[in-house]
């Protein structure tokens, strides 16, 4: 349900690297989006319950989303930069649980790069987790085979609703081969094995290795041009895993190379307001009167469909604003849509719609409710595309548009 | 302070080479530091040294230079 109404598309790839429920596994992922990267997991993960860390901070919020997240399996890990040095000595109780759990067969979910951070390069990793695992593995006398079972999660775009999610899985790492080398230097068996997982991440995830021109490659990855690359290669830009090996080898493409042309345009994009969608289909009046005219026609449903689509909407959005922190987005709409507002909003729905009409349209309202908050954001995202295609055809382009021929044939070039 | 006895008990606790702490060498780097191991690094500082440090204080510090230029001063 969530899925269906979040997600326009939810992928889990192999999942048969996933040891068995009763095996010790530590995941270990890259991590875009709070609480959604989580949720990803879980998702793939009917049969068992997944413990994950996440930051103590948030157990602070509310006394009963407190009880609520040690319920569902959260533990609470201090970090420096946000709770200060002293605080991290509580971490050892984190850690004593997680150990435990891990001894008991559960499946806990770690992401190593500490923050999430909206960008598509991998981070250096804490080494919190193979710290954990093998601690785990001493307290229990190097018995029981532990493993570390590397992943990845990709979205195709980060903010709004009905995106794409992918989560992937690597092939497990067993710690049992480097028990005796922790025995007597604990710091580079955490490293071999940190080594390990951090290659498998890498290869599974869209990581920009060249920083000197990861603005100009990420932009070119999210550019129409990448939609068109990854066709010529026989790959669906629609399919997100598919989309995903497409930026890939793009990126390989354009790392170390110049990309002069493609930043040029890039910041005359940016400073224009324009989409790079106009440019590589430039939109003409008479579509756009024929938008408008669907959109004048469809307004009632719009208007309809307000309820309870844009509270669920604005209100995450109005909480990632005042945090400052975009990566949240996800984790306010999932939060606060899914736990607290369509609930609310069902409720309120049925006792209005049924007292006004009848109990049965007060219950097909109810039904209808995700049907309409679909419909109400493809109808604003069209609206808002509609403005802006008004807007670009309004505007003197010719300059922006040398300069993404420009980039364009470079790009074309590169990836040849 | 004797730098060579801190490299000594760094390049011990952290399993790296004594050679590959210089003055240049980034810390982080060299020593793969996380928060975690941070605080260990001030543990052996203070172990070493006898002077205490802040684990804050430790990471705004880049190079191994930078790191015996800060304990002289706090000396």
């Amino acid at each position: 349900m969530v899925n269906g109404l979040y997600y326009r598309r939810y992928y889990c790839l192999d999942t048969d690297n996933i040891p068995p429920d009763g095996t010790p596994v530590l995941i270990a992922m890259n991590h875009h989006c709070g609480l959604n990267d989580a949720l990803g997991v879980l998702f793939a993960m009917n049969d068992r319950k997944v413990h994950f860390i996440a930051r103590a901070d948030a157990f602070d919020i509310h006394p009963l989303l407190k009880k609520f997240m040690l319920w569902v399996g959260i533990l609470p890990a201090f970090r420096m930069m946000y709770q200060g040095e002293e605080s991290l000595s509580k971490n050892d109780e984190t850690f004593a649980l997680t150990e435990q759990r891990l001894l008991d067969g559960h499946t806990v979910l770690i992401f190593p790069e500490v923050r999430h951070l909206l960008v598509s390069y991998m981070r250096p990793f804490s080494y919190g987790y193979t710290k954990m695992a093998f601690q785990a593995a001493e307290k229990d006398g190097f018995q029981k085979e532990i493993f570390i079972l590397p992943g990845c999660n990709h979205y195709s775009a980060y903010g709004g609703f009905r995106n794409q999610i992918l989560v992937r899985f690597g092939t497990p790492v067993s710690l049992q081969p480097y028990y005796e080398l922790y025995k007597t230097k604990p710091r580079t068996a955490q490293r071999e094995v940190n080594k390990l997982v951090r290659a498998q991440v890498s290869a599974l995830m869209l990581d920009i290795k060249d920083a000197d021109r990861y603005d100009d490659i990420e932009f070119a990855r999210r550019s129409a041009f990448c939609d068109d690359y990854a066709r010529s290669k026989g790959l669906d830009p629609e399919q997100l895993p598919q989309k995903l090996e497409a930026e890939k080898r793009l990126c390989a493409c354009l790392e170390g190379q110049d990309l002069t042309s493609v930043k040029a345009y890039r910041e005359a994009l940016a400073a224009s307001g324009l989409e790079d969608r106009q440019l590589a289909s430039p939109p003409d009046w008479f579509t756009q009167i024929l938008k408008c005219l669907i959109l004048l026609i469809t307004l009632p449903v719009a208007v309809l469909a307000a309820w309870p689509a844009l509270p669920a909407w604005f209100i995450p959005w109005h909480f990632t604003k005042k945090v400052g922190d975009p990566a949240l987005e996800g984790s306010f709409t999932l939060g606060i849509d899914v736990l607290v507002l369509m609930p609310l909003a069902a409720i309120l729905t049925f006792c209005c719609t049924g007292a006004l009409l009848g109990w049965q349209y007060g219950l097909i309202h109810v039904v209808a409710i995700p049907f309409l908050c679909i419909f109400e954001w493809y109808y604003a995202r069209m609206a808002r595309e509609t403005f802006a295609d008004f807007r670009f055809l309004r505007t003197n382009t010719q300059d922006l548009q040398a300069l993404y021929r420009q980039a364009i044939s470079t790009l074309k070039t590169l990836t040849k | 302070m004797n730098i060579d006895t801190l490299n000594a008990a760094i390049a011990e606790e952290f399993e790296i080479e004594t050679s590959a702490i210089t003055p240049e060498a980034s810390i982080k780097e060299t020593l793969e530091l996380d928060s975690l191991s941070l605080l260990d690094l001030v543990a052996v500082v203070e172990r070493v040294t006898g002077t205490k440090v802040k684990g804050t204080e430790l990471n705004q510090i880049q190079s191994f230079g930078d790191l015996y230029a800060f304990l002289e001063q706090c000396s």
